[in-house]
């Protein structure tokens, strides 16, 4: 059975009167990569937040079997952290950086983290402040990558970052880091980009949880068709969750409506994550 | 420990502009000033650029000033090689050493470090006021900037960084303001020797007044290592004031500290100095400035028993730690604890 990492009942957040996050259950075992989708403001840093200890919260909570808000210093030997590029401290220089990450993280190998570096142009010397985003995020990547961790979090990891960057970082993620023992949990909103890797998907709106499923169960039970005019009133009869009309034809998404009776309007096919979202937010 | 010494590196680093340059350039400033001043001749009790290029192009030029005394005007001349002379307006000349007596240059031995501490002394003073601005700044910068978001995905405490932060600007800050300090003291006062030798005054052991320079260290720093246990829980409030107040960190912590006792005495006080309520009140600036471990403090300079102007390094020492024997002491440290962990769970709640 796979080893479960993230066990959250009735996980809650509240902001004053605002509720960032409803009552969410969730289970998250090792070995997947989770992408947390939702729009500005919808709750997803809240839940990460939340999972990483960084912020309080209601309901119950367990990553790794521990408390993220009591034992955060220990859990965080096992769990690594990347929010977006601003979040190094500009005033230090990489190899000073490297020497603290060292000295609190006893499963940070520096070796490594140098080697990675010296394929890039960051110079060691240099202060943050003077590098680029992508040169930031390449540091970043470096420390992360040569942590020993089990979970790793990506919270809007490439924003601001060229598709180049953008693309390289997901690389070395999967090459450099992943593997059955271990889970990413990716929060973005490039979900194009990152479709690809992720083997499960969570959508967020309004502070709830709308999706929670593998990828898998995505492509099994969510479809797509493209429905000719005539043939709209038939289609709308079996209830779908989205449609969009577009040069004389509409797509429509289905939820758990069998192929064989979608195939009567075209060929059904698979809902990217994107039009899935839309679909589910309306 | 090993956690905690990176985390006492890293502040440092984070705060070098206010923890390490900021002393070190004022010392700097201020040596600079005195070296400055004596090789222009401030020696001869004045300083006048005017004169100094006068000098500087007739070498056998005497400048001169004239002094009152008590017994009535006389007049000071400096030769060409630096000796000082006085002539009283009976018309007797004498030079400046013959005009101190050896009591007087004992007396010297003792006053001089005092003296050159009284500026040596200002890298620390500027230290305690800095410190408050840094401690404000420590827990609301890191969220102020996000980069708490890195600092806390490392395996580390929020009780371990909030007491890092404390020793490393309040314990590192001072100390090493203090060990600038003592560094320009002994600058200023070998500056100081080498002028008194350098006027034509003998009999000046250089040794003696180093030896009592050392005596002032040792009151300095057991006087600030027991002036730190006094202010710590203000230096605690400022802490937790730092991890909770949404912006002006500064302003948050001090303005209770002033603003609630002058209202107090605005409304309710009525010229009594015994006020318990108002006394309370004062307290934390109280602290702030020293009052408890200096309440009844003899003078730094002492009289000995053969009228000798002598620092009684042992008497000072005792009446600074006496104070430790007051119950507030003790009282104000499981106070400034409080506020410490209350900073540390006030972090440990909240992400930006």
């Amino acid at each position: 059975m796979t080893e479960v990492l993230i066990s959250a009942k009735g996980l809650a957040k509240n902001y004053g009167k605002k509720q960032a996050l409803k009552p969410t259950n969730l289970e998250i075992p090792a070995g997947r990569i989770v992408g947390v989708i939702g729009a500005n403001g919808a709750g997803k840093s809240t839940l990460l937040n939340c999972l990483l200890g960084l912020s309080d919260y209601e309901g119950d909570l367990q990553v790794m079997g521990m408390n993220p808000l009591m034992q955060r210093a220990v859990l965080m030997e096992q769990v690594c952290f990347i929010a977006d590029v601003a979040t190094l401290p500009r005033w230090a220089k990489v190899a000073d950086l490297l020497d603290w990450v060292a000295g609190l993280h006893p499963k940070f190998d520096q070796a490594k983290a140098i080697a990675r570096l010296k394929t890039t142009t960051v110079q060691l010397d240099s202060k943050i402040k003077a590098l680029s985003k992508g040169m930031i995020v390449q540091v970043h990547l470096a420390i992360a990558l040569a942590i020993d961790a089990r979970i790793l979090v990506l919270d809007e990891p490439t924003l601001g970052l060229d598709i180049v960057n953008r693309r390289g970082f997901y690389d070395a993620i999967l090459s450099d880091f992943f593997d059955e023992t271990r889970t990413v949990i990716i929060t973005t909103h490039q979900v194009d980009e990152v479709e690809p890797i992720l083997s499960h998907a969570i959508f967020i709106r309004d502070g709830a949880v709308t999706l929670d499923a593998s990828m898998d169960v995505v492509a099994e039970r969510f479809l797509a068709v493209d429905v000719l005019d005539n043939q709209k009133a038939e289609a709308e009869a079996l209830r779908p969750l989205y449609g969009r009309s577009l040069l004389g034809r509409t797509t429509f998404v289905f939820d758990g409506v069998a192929p064989e009776q979608l195939k009567t309007f075209g060929e059904p096919r698979r809902v990217g994550l994107a039009d899935l979202f839309v679909a589910l937010a309306q | 420990m090993n956690k905690f010494l990176t985390l006492i590196r890293r502040d440092i680093a984070d705060n070098r502009g206010a923890l390490v340059i900021t002393p070190i350039v004022i010392a700097a400033i201020l040596l600079t000033v005195t070296l400055f001043a004596t090789l222009t001749g401030n020696a001869r009790f004045g300083f006048d650029p005017e004169d100094f290029a006068a000098a500087k192009q007739n070498p056998g030029l005497n400048s001169q000033v004239i002094v009152d005394t008590q017994k009535g005007a006389a007049v000071v001349k400096r030769g060409p090689d630096g000796k000082v002379t006085i002539i009283t307006n009976d018309g007797k000349s004498k030079s400046l050493d013959d005009a101190i007596d050896p009591k007087t240059k004992a007396g010297l031995e003792a006053i001089l470090p005092v003296g050159t501490a009284t500026a040596a002394v200002l890298p620390l003073a500027i230290a305690l006021i800095s410190i408050l601005f840094v401690l404000a700044g420590a827990l609301h910068d890191e969220r102020k900037d996000r980069t708490i978001l890195f600092w806390k995905s490392m395996p580390v405490s929020d009780l371990q960084t909030t007491s890092a932060k404390l020793v490393s600007i309040v314990g590192v800050g001072l100390f090493f303001a203090l060990a600038v300090t003592i560094v320009l003291h002994v600058a200023i006062t070998g500056l100081a020797v080498a002028t008194l030798g350098n006027v034509g005054i003998t009999g000046i052991s250089a040794a003696t007044v180093f030896l009592n320079a050392t005596k002032l260290w040792s009151v300095l720093a057991v006087g600030l290592l027991i002036y730190v246990g006094w202010a710590l829980p203000v230096y605690g409030w400022v802490t937790m004031v730092s991890a909770w107040a949404p912006k002006m960190p500064f302003v948050a912590a001090f303005a209770p500290l002033f603003v609630v006792p002058l209202v107090y005495m605005a409304i309710a006080y009525r010229g009594d100095d015994n006020d318990m309520i108002l006394n309370a009140l004062w307290e934390p600036a109280g602290r702030l400035i020293g009052e408890p471990m200096t309440d009844g403090m003899s003078r730094i300079v002492q009289p000995s028993s053969d009228n000798l102007p002598t620092i009684p390094v042992a008497e000072i020492l005792a009446q600074l730690s006496s104070s430790l024997a007051q119950p507030g002491f003790w009282i104000g440290l499981a106070v400034a604890g409080g506020f410490i962990y209350a900073a540390s769970e006030i972090r440990r709640r909240r992400a930006l």
